[in-house]
């Protein structure tokens, strides 16, 4: 094929792409829905909740889908390619701020008390030269991250500020979650912000948790995750939007009774984990209530590190 | 008049698109999809404030030192296996392998031994590109006529002077074909690299911009690659002409 006709078919495939997806009604008359995920530990929630038939309930039939993460979800929402997604309030709150229509419509993850009563944190940073043992020996130090510009810098920064050091003296490098382990132990990094099923596996080899870097040093009882949407869809079909709170409410409301399903059900998501480390996670805490203070406390963040224009748009990204 | 033709030529099919895209850009409310008008105004300002020696500076080196080290070793390696046909038959299998390796996925091994600094992304550049450059060369080394290495023994030219007037010029048609096919490979290997691990260079920004739902300044970022990858496609044809300017008389005459 020569030049000009092989571009005119890739425009013609994307054209094709971009016109797909959106819901349409199944054979079993359910409404069918996509939402984006991502490929972590929290998505087996989802699974549990198909299972209990809490969608199905709602007329809904949800497919999944796991994205790079939380900004590359967003976009995917906006053009009304998947109807909801998650992602973080970091990302949320920022696309506001460019003038991205995205509203939350039900939490999903954050720190906080889990069922069994302990107080934990979702991300923290791990090291495993025993010099660095809390924020502030992170100074001069390079700190690998999933994503710049999103909650791991944000919330590392506010650790190292309120510890009396210097934030700007902390290098950031981005690289994904699996790739980090490696990173650490090759010594090109100092400490990597991760999360489960990392932290598990790393603790049992021997590297050690720094103090205050938990999210929750940062921002008390932290959002971590938010289930989202586009203004359209909620302008357009209330009722979806309705029955999706719904549904994902019941899920939510069973999961954080019920983490033993969750674990359960993590296989169907991280099929390679080795099944000794699955009974040792540390699950998420699920919430149940979207709060307003944590929101607040990432946009004066975000004001303070000049990623937004103040003021944040919490009212905007609240349902 | 044949030079003014020429360059009309070139430029029509741009600037067609270009007005293409600014018309039917131009109302456009699409968060995704800005009017290429606003794509324009944010270039000033986000790339020649200090972006061009900061990010744009670091990627162009990378390129050059991967490029070059890809260079090295192709046109090395490929002339040798080119020479000798045993060697020949024992590497070809393993370059078959080895090329059809993508190495965005090598980066993470890559990043295991090379770190996480500038030679990982170079080693990645070096690995993509060195294919088409060495298998070239290969080719081109076979490809000299049995009769002009004979014929230039019995005229006593030196080993030196055979390597440079035989073997290197008279592989030269082969090693610039594959050397343009490694500057794009190139190109593209530098904005990968750039997306692990990084902290300045051009595909790191795009990749930001994207992230912190700054589009119009993504695109901005997308454009000026585009525009890299047009002045280093210039600047190779100016070396093409001159390096292989005997190749292209001896074709005229022919």
């Amino acid at each position: 094929m020569n030049r000009v006709g092989r571009t005119l078919s890739v425009l013609v495939a994307l054209t094709l792409v971009a016109g797909c997806g959106g819901g349409g009604e199944s054979a079993d008359g359910l409404r069918e829905v996509t939402i984006g995920l991502v490929p972590a530990a929290v998505t087996a929630a989802i699974h549990v909740g198909i299972d209990q038939k809490f969608f199905e309930q709602e007329g809904l039939k949800p497919s999944i889908e796991t994205g790079q993460g939380g900004a590359a979800l967003l976009p995917a929402v906006a053009s009304g390619q998947m109807e909801f997604a998650s992602s973080t309030p970091v990302s949320l709150l920022m696309a506001r701020d460019r003038g991205l229509k995205v509203r939350a419509i039900t939490p999903w993850t954050g720190d906080g008390t889990s069922a069994d009563g302990t107080v934990k944190s979702s991300n923290v940073v791990l090291a495993k030269d025993p010099s660095i043992r809390s924020a502030r020996d992170l100074e001069g130090r390079t700190v690998a991250i999933n994503a710049l510009r999103s909650v791991g810098d944000l919330t590392i920064r506010e650790a190292v500020r309120h510890a009396g050091g210097n934030p700007d003296k902390v290098t950031f490098v981005e690289m994904g979650f699996a790739d980090m382990p490696g990173a650490l132990a090759q010594g090109h990094v100092d400490g990597i912000w991760t999360a489960e099923p990392f932290i598990t596996t790393l603790v049992a080899k021997g590297h050690h948790a720094v103090k205050q870097t938990d999210n929750s040093d940062a921002v008390p009882d932290m959002a971590t995750q938010l289930i989202f949407t586009s203004q359209k869809l909620i302008d357009d079909d209330p009722d979806l939007v309705a029955a999706m709170t719904r549904a994902l409410g019941k899920t939510l409301a069973y999961v954080k009774d019920n983490p033993d399903k969750v674990r359960a059900r993590i296989p169907t998501v991280f099929a390679e984990l080795d099944p000794a480390i699955v009974k040792r996670l540390d699950l998420d805490v699920y919430e149940t209530q979207l709060r307003r203070e944590p929101l607040e406390r990432i946009g004066r963040l975000l004001e303070l590190e000049k990623w937004i224009k103040p003021p944040a748009d919490i009212a905007g990204l609240l349902p | 008049m044949r030079f003014i033709r020429s360059i009309a030529t070139a430029t029509v099919l741009p600037v067609l698109l270009v007005a293409a895209w600014w018309f039917t850009s131009l109302g456009s409310d699409d968060f995704f999809w800005p009017p290429l008008r606003d794509i324009l105004t944010e270039v000033p300002s986000t790339w020649f404030e200090g972006r061009l020696g900061a990010d744009v500076a670091p990627s162009l080196l990378r390129l050059s030192a991967g490029y070059s080290l890809a260079l090295a070793i192709g046109i090395s390696a490929g002339l040798a296996i080119g020479l000798s046909a045993p060697l020949r038959q024992y590497c070809e299998p393993v370059f078959e392998f080895l090329r059809s390796i993508p190495p965005p996925v090598l980066v993470p091994i890559i990043m295991l031994f090379a770190g996480i600094g500038d030679s990982m992304k170079i080693v990645v550049i070096a690995f993509g590109c060195v294919w088409p450059i060495l298998l070239n060369s290969v080719e081109g080394a076979r490809s000299i006529d049995e009769v002009l290495h004979d014929t230039a023994r019995v005229y006593g030219l030196g080993p030196a002077a055979r390597f440079r007037h035989l073997l290197l010029r008279g592989a030269s048609p082969h090693i610039v074909t594959g050397a343009r096919q490694a500057l794009s490979i190139a190109i593209i290997l530098v904005v990968i690299s750039e997306m692990f691990a990084a902290s300045n260079g051009l595909g790191f920004t795009i990749v930001q911009f994207q992230r912190s739902f700054a589009i119009p300044q993504m695109w901005s970022g997308i454009l000026l690659l585009g525009a890299i990858g047009v002045i280093l496609a210039l600047v190779f044809k100016l070396v093409e002409n001159r390096v292989l300017a005997w190749y292209f008389g001896l074709r005229r005459k022919q």
